[in-house]
């Protein structure tokens, strides 16, 4: 038996879904056109797959801001922060970041994966416990795999069964850390925040937030689901990505601990690794800036995301629990999805597919992610798309 | 309530559970403490946590999910759960 011998189910899996036409995963895009718009297998569609939720991959300010850098500082820094030195743009970032979230300091990492992989294996170890909602993103699993402490997990969304689970195991360990989600990115729903806090409150436990899909889109600042449920205060550790909402690449970690500078000198996934390039810097940096002076983004985002909610609510779609910039309809077998999804692109309109063990449950979904930059054109043309696979 | 848990107790009670599961699939197997969960039960990992669920409740212990990887057959659950009833 060969070391390759356990990827065959894996690859003949990938087989049947690129078989007859463009693969739904890892989708070849031949041209970005614009934040909405690009060119697969020749023909030009409406990008409705690509996190891309305040629709600042071609800004002018963050383009002009990452070609400056470019010329100034670089193509690279060419390694680690701890071995080759941080650059101007990592510290004035790090300090933009927690004067954002009025909190004492900030970690920025190369990417948002790196984010929760370095911070929850670190923070915790032997000894300590980690409950973590069952919906996490995989970077939380394996940040808490690599932690050493024990894992558990709660029903999706469920404080209840959260709060069952910390008095179980409150006595037996020194450290209990919670973590949740903002949006959760497969069906766009939010974790019931202030429940979560009250659990933590009542048993003095730790308390982790990934903002990934919810920093740039919710709250006034647009910090994030803790903001908006004024909660900040209570939250120990805020984790998000630049990926998505600031158009750029990387991740951060913001705390008002004052430990978390030891934290950063700890943690293998930032000590051994080569930092952000001064272009992503630079971008992020001129993506929070728009952020910030630019709220109807925000505003425009929601109008979209509630407008596709609603209409496909009304053509028959499943869809998660509530409007969020993911809107994922369900189908029961990866078939039908992978039809569906191929009718879509047909029709112009690319989206995700997801199928098991990817999802949460046996089922697959198309996930739609909004931008506030799709125009009303575009949110009428993907209606019309999934018009046209409605059952 | 937890510290007092005697293996036998939880190992007949995962048994009954196992083969609960097994009467409900129409599957004829009678449950022993060797009986492998996977090959010979079938139970999916959706089902494994369904039935990690109810013997939590049960016991009012919480099983770590980094110790239910290496569960193979009912003995080895009931160890899972003895260890964390101590």
């Amino acid at each position: 038996m060969s070391i390759f011998d356990k990827f065959d189910a894996i690859g003949e899996l990938y087989g049947q879904l690129t078989r007859n036409g463009v693969a739904p995963v890892g989708t070849p895009i031949e041209q970005v056109l614009s934040p909405t718009r690009g060119i697969i297998d020749g023909q030009e569609v409406v990008l409705a797959g690509t996190n891309n939720y305040l629709g600042l991959t071609f800004d002018p300010a963050c383009v002009e801001a990452g070609q400056r850098s470019l010329a100034a500082d670089g193509t690279g820094t060419t390694g680690s922060r701890l071995a080759n030195g941080s650059y101007g743009g990592h510290m004035a970032l790090e300090q933009e970041l927690a004067d954002c979230f009025g909190m004492r300091s900030a970690i920025v990492f190369t990417t948002g994966y790196q984010a929760n992989l370095g911070v929850i294996s670190t923070v915790v170890e032997r000894g300590d416990a980690i409950v973590l909602d069952a919906d996490s993103h995989a970077s939380i699993y394996d940040g808490a795999k690599m932690s050493g402490a024990d894992v558990h997990r709660f029903k999706h969304n469920d404080a209840d069964d959260l709060a069952k689970r910390v008095r179980r195991l409150e006595s037996k360990v020194d450290n209990l850390l919670i973590i949740t989600e903002g949006i959760f990115s497969m069906l766009g729903d939010r974790a019931p925040i202030r429940e979560i806090v009250e659990v933590k409150r009542e048993h003095g436990t730790y308390l982790m937030i990934d903002e990934a899909h919810s920093f740039g889109i919710l709250g006034d600042k647009g910090l994030g689901l803790a903001e908006q449920e004024d909660c900040l205060g209570d939250i120990d550790f805020v984790l998000g990505t630049f990926s998505k909402s600031l158009g750029s690449v990387g991740g951060y970690c913001v705390s008002d601990h004052a430990g978390l500078e030891g934290v950063r000198h700890s943690m293998r996934a930032y000590m051994f690794t080569a930092s952000s390039t001064p272009t992503s810097i630079a971008t992020v940096r001129a993506a929070l800036q728009v952020m910030r002076e630019r709220p109807e983004l925000r505003e425009q985002l929601r109008n979209n995301y509630e407008r596709i909610y609603v209409a496909l609510s009304n053509l028959g779609f499943e869809l998660g629990p509530e409007p969020g910039p993911v809107v994922a309809a369900r189908f029961e077998g990866p078939e039908g999805a992978l039809a569906a999804w191929r009718k879509l692109l047909a029709g112009g309109v690319y989206v995700n597919l997801v199928v098991p063990p990817a999802t949460p449950g046996q089922y697959s979904l198309l996930r739609c992610s909004l931008s506030a930059a799709h125009s009303d054109e575009e949110i009428e043309q993907i209606i019309s798309g999934y018009r046209r696979i409605a059952f | 309530m937890c510290a007092m848990l005697e293996e036998s107790r939880c190992q007949k009670r995962v048994i009954e559970l196992v083969q609960a599961y097994c009467d409900a699939h129409n599957k004829s197997l009678g449950v022993s403490e060797s009986t492998d969960l996977l090959d010979e039960v079938g139970l999916s990992s959706l089902d494994v946590m369904e039935l990690v669920e109810s013997l939590e409740d049960e016991f009012d212990v919480a099983l770590p999910i980094n110790d239910l990887a290496d569960v193979k057959t009912v003995a080895d659950l009931t160890k899972v759960a003895l260890k964390a009833a101590q």
